[in-house]
């Protein structure tokens, strides 16, 4: 990994920065990213057995909702594209990306295309060798619940984390870091595209820049994997767009405060974050575009 | 002799992986600490929630987002048996600061910084918390050094089953 970190850093080493400060182990590791080009820090990570966990496309698409985010039509891969995916490489990618699909048809009720979309995704697994993620009984439920939304995003989000399950376990690393990525782009893509235009203070506008931390923990996560060529290819995608996000989002300091709350919960407060802009939004649009349209070609 | 000390070191490394898938859904029991009250409360599984197989006396790390608008519960355990010591855990939190260095560059500089440490809290197993913007948790959890585990392949090991377990439901309070 170490290694890998290098040969990163050659490259975008301003990127990697980012990385490895996700990376370091204890409450006294630093990493500067220097903001001016003149100089840059990079401070060599240690080796912690961190396990990186990334929140699920229902995770997020749920939370959407929650805050007012309304569906649009057509923002789903089409299943005519199944086709095309041959190797192993883009089959696994658009598992991810299909699984995402499932995600928010079912959170935004667009059920009627979910069966056809569910068995896509469950062909695909069978190909990619990870039939034992899916549940027998599973298209039976399906069929059962029909047009109950509620259930069928259940099922969409037990799915997901089965498959993910099921990899980890089988040792199938490589496949399960391709579906992430690939559901990863297809949220951020499909929320994005629910943006009509730029507004201060949208909650779903702030959604999409928190994706910068979720794709942090992603490419750390994905960091362990890195020496099979399709994750590193893949890897280097997520990289030239978490330094969209780096570069074009505004830091806004802020002091952090812990508090108790009722029933003793703790409230977290404040704390340095990045701050999304119109230019920070059409940017990571842009990008997220992009990456969307070479995975699903 | 060969062959049944290769045949023996298969059937091990066998029932060490099964251990291992088995340690993967460790989470699943993290309730069984909580009152019946808490038990009792609505909470959705988050699927950032973690299993590991560890070694006793070490500790393990992971780290999940926890989104604005979402109350999280997390719940520590172990699949050690009864009579073990109770686990400590500690939350942080990336501090993220700007400074400048000696060069008078500007620099965004991270430090994890602790928010909760279940040690000066009775150790308590379990914590609610929620907050006002999308943050990078950590979690440390100090796997007991004494106990054996409840699954039969790894009780002869030094190796437990670890879990965290991470719980949302919409915020009460959303949006602040």
């Amino acid at each position: 990994m170490k290694n890998k970190n290098l040969i990163l850093g050659a490259a975008a080493a301003f990127t990697v920065s980012m990385m490895v400060s996700c990376g370091g182990d204890g409450q006294e590791d630093v990493t500067n990213v220097v903001l001016d080009d003149t100089t840059q820090t990079v401070t060599e990570p240690e080796q912690p057995a961190v396990d990186y966990a990334v929140p699920t496309p229902n995770e997020l698409f749920e939370i959407i909702k929650i805050q007012g985010g309304e569906q649009k039509v057509g923002l789903v891969n089409p299943l005519d594209n199944r086709s095309k995916y041959v190797e192993t490489k883009t089959k696994a990618i658009n598992f991810g990306i299909y699984s995402a699909d499932l995600a928010y048809m079912s959170c935004f009720g667009i059920g009627t295309e979910f069966l056809m979309y569910f068995k896509a995704i469950e062909e695909m697994g069978t190909e990619l060798g990870i039939e034992g993620a899916f549940d027998e009984e599973l298209m039976g439920r399906i069929e059962n619940n029909e047009g109950d939304t509620d259930s069928l995003f259940a099922i969409s989000n037990e799915t997901y984390y089965d498959s993910y399950l099921y990899l980890e376990e089988n040792d199938k690393g490589v496949e399960l870091c391709l579906i992430m990525a690939g559901g990863y782009i297809e949220s951020l893509y499909i929320v994005c595209n629910l943006v009509d235009k730029y507004k201060e203070g949208d909650p779903i506008i702030e959604k999409i820049g928190d994706q910068k931390l979720v794709l942090e923990n992603l490419l750390d996560f994905i960091l362990q994997y890195s020496d099979d060529q399709s994750v590193s290819e893949i890897m280097d995608d997520l990289i030239s767009l978490s330094e969209v996000f780096e570069t074009s989002m505004e830091f806004e300091e802020s002091g952090t405060s812990i508090d108790k709350g009722e029933n003793n919960m703790l409230v977290l407060s404040g704390g340095g974050s990045y701050k999304m802009t119109k230019t920070a939004l059409e940017k990571i649009t842009a990008k997220v575009e992009e990456l969307r349209a070479n995975y699903t070609k | 002799m060969k062959k049944a000390i290769f045949i023996g070191s298969v059937l091990m490394a066998v029932v060490v992986l099964q251990a291992y898938a088995q340690c993967n859904k460790t989470h699943y029991f993290c309730t069984a600490s909580l009152s019946k009250e808490e038990q009792a409360e609505f909470w959705n599984l988050n699927n950032q929630s973690q299993s590991a197989m560890f070694a006793k006396g070490e500790v393990y790390e992971m780290s999940f987002i926890a989104y604005k608008g979402y109350d999280y519960r997390l719940s520590v355990c172990t699949d050690i048996a009864e009579g073990g010591d109770k686990i400590q855990f500690e939350m942080l939190q990336d501090e993220v600061v700007r400074v400048k260095d000696e060069y008078g560059n500007t620099n965004i500089k991270k430090t994890k910084e602790s928010i909760y440490k279940n040690a000066e809290d009775g150790l308590k197993q379990s914590i609610t918390f929620t907050t006002d913007k999308t943050k990078k948790i950590y979690v440390k959890v100090n796997i007991p050094s004494s106990g054996t585990s409840k699954d039969k392949a790894l009780g002869k090991t030094d190796n437990v089953c670890v879990g965290v377990l991470l719980e949302h439901k919409e915020a009460a309070s959303l949006g602040f």
